[in-house]
């Protein structure tokens, strides 16, 4: 199973925009291969259109109100800020599983405790597969599923200059997010700006709690430490251009930057010069030795109203009751998680930034 | 011309990705495994990546590595100089002498234009060397190459 990988255009300009002429070619060539987002096995249904799952049933507390009029509840929290998962949001989270290959599939006690994870948010982006064996995703989700839960996958091509290739992967729970592997990308990135380039893809949740369900897309990137600036840099001009792509051909707007950058919040360079993008993670280390602040969820503050204030860092030891060197077990990365509203609410309605257990946004 | 150290074992390699200090007193042992069994790629990999700047003592040894007949092994090599920057300024023939191998990919190369960029202040016949790849035909390297001469050393 491989991702839709479009091809662009071969522009062969010298201007002083050069970089970003191949890849609005993409978008173009894009065009084509996108808009059906035909699923695989002929169920058929489109993410350019919101999914309408029935009635809107307002049911819940009412501690707020979305711009809409749609009710939704703060939700409980159990490990510092990390709220459990509810039908009333979304938890998304990023995860670089170290080297998450073969070792690591083999060992029942790291892949209980990477399943546990997972279980713990409705999608997470995974960084770092570094297996020839495609079926690493799929055990993963045997762990994660053995409880009666029903998650899926996604998995992008195997990328890297050398023989040690990565993938990245999106593992969502399938009751509460639709989406399918006609909707997500690699970019294409001819001029090897970055050495992983993003898995695009895109989703929209599942309910019929509101009859206007928040859909979006999410850019899994990981940066090549050795060169990290150069190609967050870099990231700047493609993000601007996977934005452009995601609106054009399915009006989303709500386009999420996630991954391990290696970069801390205020080393973001040009994405930062995009209007209002901004790292929700500013203030809490990032790897398991707690020195370090290289994972980041990244949202334009003025589009993406459906972030409810609420992020952080789930802390491997912390969460597991264990000391660091079994945590490395499972990652030198924690986990990095934001939490969403599941009803789609108009541009530039403003993210609740107010609410943050963590100190995590600033 | 293959790297000297011993092959570590699998779990050898899982904790020097771990343990900078440790990989970097290892790093030749990392590289052979870098060429070895493919269990082993990979961790070897991640050790590369997370050891930091090699001590300046490696120097020569890891411009040896610049004429292995592995493209991973040269461009780690490349990579673990180019994190030494203007320390690594004896490099700058060898660097040069990744171009001209017609085997090494544009990858590789990449990796040796970084490198050199890293190093800083170029000596005229680093700079003709770079200046033949920015009127190759790949338009990566060239554009990369240009950047560099354009770039105050």
């Amino acid at each position: 199973m491989s991702t839709t990988r479009y091809r662009k255009r071969n522009s062969g300009s010298s201007t002083s925009n050069s970089n970003m002429l191949p890849l609005i070619g993409t978008i173009v060539m894009g065009l084509f291969g996108y808009a059906g987002c035909q699923p695989e096995g002929g169920e058929s249904f489109d993410l350019s259109r919101p999914p309408n799952n029935g009635a809107f049933v307002d049911t819940v507390p009412n501690r707020g109100t979305s711009k809409s009029g749609t009710r939704y509840v703060s939700t409980e929290t159990t490990h510092r800020g990390l709220p459990l998962k509810a039908q009333e949001t979304i938890l998304i989270a990023s995860f670089n599983i170290q080297v998450f290959g073969e070792s690591k599939m083999n060992d029942r006690w790291v892949m209980e405790r990477l399943a546990e994870v997972v279980r713990r948010f409705d999608i997470v982006a995974i960084q770092e597969i570094r297996s020839k064996d495609q079926m690493l995703i799929p055990t993963l989700l045997n762990y994660v599923n053995a409880n009666g839960a029903r998650y899926d996958f996604l998995i992008g091509e195997r990328l890297g200059d050398t023989s040690s290739k990565e993938q990245y992967a999106y593992v969502y729970d399938a009751t509460k997010v639709i989406s399918n592997q006609q909707c997500a990308y690699t970019f294409n990135d001819d001029i090897n700006l970055l050495h992983r380039e993003p898995l695009i893809a895109r989703f929209a949740v599942q309910t019929n709690r509101t009859q206007n369900p928040w859909r979006f897309s999410l850019v899994n990137l990981h940066t090549d430490p050795d060169v990290a600036q150069r190609e967050v840099d870099s990231m700047g001009g493609i993000l601007r251009v996977i934005r452009n792509f995601e609106f054009s051909t399915g009006q989303e707007d709500d386009v999420i930057l996630l991954g391990d950058l290696n970069a801390g919040p205020n080393q973001l360079g040009q994405i930062q010069t995009l209007a209002n993008m901004r790292p929700l993670i500013a203030n809490q280390a990032t790897n398991v030795l707690g020195t370090e602040i290289y994972d980041n969820i990244l949202i334009d503050t003025n589009v993406t109203g459906e972030f409810k204030g609420n992020c952080g860092v789930m802390n491997l030891q912390d969460f597991f009751h264990i000391q660091t060197r079994d945590a490395l077990k499972l990652s030198d990365h924690q986990p990095v998680w934001a939490e969403f509203l599941i009803e789609e609410r108009s541009a530039y309605a403003q993210p609740q930034f107010a609410q943050q257990p963590n100190g995590a946004f600033r | 011309m293959g790297s000297t150290g011993i092959i570590p074992k699998a779990d050898q390699l899982q904790q020097w990705a771990n343990e900078p200090e440790l990989a970097r007193k290892n790093l030749r042992s990392i590289l052979a495994a870098v060429e070895s069994d493919e269990s082993l790629i990979d961790w070897a990999t991640e050790a590369l990546e997370n050891c930091g700047s090699p001590a300046q003592n490696e120097l020569g040894f890891l411009q040896q590595q610049l004429q292995s007949a592995s493209p991973d092994v040269i461009y780690w090599a490349c990579k673990l100089i180019a994190r030494l920057g203007p320390l690594a300024n004896d490099c700058q023939p060898a660097l040069c002498g990744v171009f001209s191998a017609s085997e090494n990919s544009d990858t590789v190369k990449q990796q040796a234009l970084i490198a050199l960029g890293r190093i800083g202040k170029l000596e005229s016949e680093s700079l003709n060397a770079i200046k033949f790849v920015a009127q190759c035909s790949s338009v990566n390297l060239s554009s990369l190459a240009s950047k560099l001469l354009e770039s105050p050393s």
